[in-house]
């Protein structure tokens, strides 16, 4: 390699820069040229041929699936454990690529590299009103949504003072909007509390909140409501108090091109992910004995978390117009999004 | 072809390629069927800025994030000057500072951020911690090699003139350092600047609104792409006048005149 730079390095020595000798050396000057001219196509077109290459690569069938951390997203991870989808797909090559949250798997969405989403139900409505070209598919799971705080004055929103600081995992996700509703009905204004919001993952919030510095407030998801409430911690409200009916939580999303033009994978995705639902809940001991290594606790543990209270596993997607009113209401969404233009079918 | 000349024609030429590049893009974006999502118009990203300074808290982020880098600038150069002077005190403290250079320069700060987030909490004073960390070392250790560099015949000049050592070392040794001592605010400038925009992009915002990088990511999230590259063309005006204006200025005023300019 360095050897070829340094040929490469002489090589472009050896072409003047500036036509100086034209007439002295004017046939050595042409074959330099011509030299410096071959070069140039050699490199388009080996610029071309690794594009061609690349999209070449592309036509052969593959199923990119975005997905997060948690056990909401446990479906998923039976799917993989077992290879359902390598059986029910034949010839088609399988990737997964676990990610830290919505917006990387909305981008590799929108460039083409993922096929098959999986996140929160806000986020989903938020990329429909920006013009992203993609619908509900169906739902993944729901679990409960709480507002935790660490204080036992604070009761209703309404007892925070300007110094408590409240924890969400981003800007714009479920957790967020839950709270600006709640903000909304108790404080009457759904952006009141939007200075003294922190995004920060779960694990870093709930230490926060335990070493008692500003952070008061955590809107968070099992198993951090369990570890905050057995330290003494108390719920102010949760996610079905505040929309007033259960709701899907995680859901999964494609685009409207994968609907359109490749449809049997589509068809084949959702079935098995259908079936991976139905195990889990015929079957949900013996899937959490099979899954415990995959997230690392033991099977009674993540058995727990399976069955915690509020934990749904279902395709059925449920509370999205309630979703899109509330986000419409709290200025989280500009436009009405039709309810026919939200799922697929 | 004289200096200035070539000066005029060089900048011209810049200005000309800017343009092409500008219209390259325009015409990428209306001639393609890209999708804005990817790619916007630079009508759409004016608008963006436009409607995010005057609406929204484009304004009041950005100032932030000078404040903060200000402020942070300010404290590492009166730390660096303090640990400098101590270490041409006596041989004891300058062997701390460089063992506190050795360990700390090459730390990125981002590195260190969980433990910034763990002891001083998620707030101002987090960051504040994190950009005096990236400014103060870069600084430190140039403003040492000036003032090493100092040749003997001034500072004896100085001594025989019976100057006290604090003297020496304020009108004499630190006026020899000072193209390090800008040197080394520039790279303290750049390198605060990165790790206050990285922090608010890896660990959230800081403060009521945050800075620039929470601006990024609140565009990120919320997919105004438009408003992604409002943001970022924030960063690169305030990288021209601060790198360009600001320290040009500094330059002309000390060096430029004391004539150190090599």
């Amino acid at each position: 390699m360095i050897h070829d730079a340094l040929k490469t390095e002489k090589f472009f020595r050896m072409i003047p820069r500036k036509r100086k000798h034209k007439t002295e050396y004017g046939r050595v000057h042409f074959f330099r040229k011509a030299a410096s001219r071959l070069l140039l196509l050699m490199l388009t077109a080996t610029l071309t041929a690794t594009l061609f290459s690349c999209t070449a690569k592309k036509e052969q069938q593959r199923v990119v699936i975005g997905y997060q951390f948690g056990t909401a997203y446990a479906p998923l991870e039976l799917m993989k454990a077992r290879g359902m989808l390598e059986e029910n797909m034949p010839g088609v090559t399988v990737e997964w690529r676990q990610l830290g949250g919505p917006t990387p798997i909305r981008e590799g969405m929108l460039n083409g590299e993922i096929t098959f989403g999986f996140m929160g139900v806000c986020p989903v409505l938020i990329g429909m009103d920006n013009g992203m070209p993609w619908k509900y598919a169906c739902a993944l799971s729901a679990n409960e949504v709480a507002v935790i705080t660490r204080s036992d004055s604070v009761q209703s929103l309404k007892d925070l003072n300007e110094n408590d600081r409240i924890a969400i995992l981003s800007p714009g996700c479920t957790q967020h909007v839950l709270l600006s509703l709640l903000a909304k009905e108790q404080l009457g204004d759904a952006s009141a509390l939007d200075a003294q919001l922190v995004s920060m993952t779960h694990p870093d919030a709930v230490n926060a909140l335990l070493s008692g510095t500003e952070i008061s407030v955590h809107v968070t998801t099992p198993p951090y409501i369990q570890k905050e409430l057995s330290h003494g911690m108390h719920r102010m409200a949760d996610g079905t108090d505040i929309m007033g009916e259960p709701f899907t939580f995680i859901c999964s999303v494609a685009m409207e091109e994968t609907y359109e033009n490749n449809r049997e994978t589509y068809d084949l995705f959702y079935e098995t992910l259908a079936e991976a639902i139905d195990e889990i809940n015929r079957n949900t001991e013996a899937v959490s004995a099979e899954l415990a290594p995959v997230y690392g606790i033991s099977p009674e543990a993540l058995y727990e978390q399976m069955t915690y209270n509020g934990t749904i596993y279902s395709t059925e997607l449920q509370g999205i117009e309630a979703m899109r009113d509330a986000m419409l209401s709290c200025g989280f969404l500009r436009n009405a999004i039709p309810t026919e233009d939200l799922v697929f079918e | 072809m004289n200096d200035s000349g070539h000066k005029k024609k060089n900048r011209l030429y810049r200005w000309i390629w800017v343009l092409v590049l500008l219209l390259a893009w325009e015409l990428t974006v209306r001639l393609s069927d890209i999708s804005p999502l990817m790619l916007p118009g630079i009508g759409d990203i004016l608008s963006a800025l436009v409607r995010d300074a005057t609406e929204g808290r484009l304004l009041t982020q950005t100032l932030f994030s000078l404040g903060m880098i200000a402020g942070g600038m300010l404290c590492s150069f009166v730390l660096a000057l303090f640990l400098a002077y101590l270490s041409r005190l006596h041989e004891i403290p300058e062997a701390l500072v460089q063992v506190l250079c050795t360990i700390a320069h090459p730390l990125p700060g981002l590195a260190l951020m969980p433990l910034i987030i763990l002891w001083f909490g998620t707030g101002t004073g987090a960051v504040f911690a994190l950009i005096v960390h990236s400014a103060l070392w870069p600084l430190l250790l140039n403003l040492v090699t000036g003032l090493e560099r100092t040749p003997e015949l001034y500072t004896d000049l100085g001594k025989s003139l019976s100057m006290s050592q604090t003297a020496v070392f304020f009108e004499i040794r630190l006026r020899y350092a000072a193209p390090e001592l800008i040197a080394g605010l520039k790279t303290a400038w750049a390198r605060s600047w990165r790790a206050f925009i990285g922090a608010e992009m890896v660990f959230g915002a800081v403060g009521a609104y945050g800075g620039i990088g929470s601006y990024l990511l609140t565009r990120r999230t919320f997919m105004d792409t438009a408003g992604l590259f409002a943001g970022i063309l924030i960063v690169v005006l305030i990288g021209i006048f601060v790198e360009g204006l600001l320290f040009r200025l500094i330059e002309k005023q000390t060096v430029d005149k004391w004539g150190m300019r090599t």
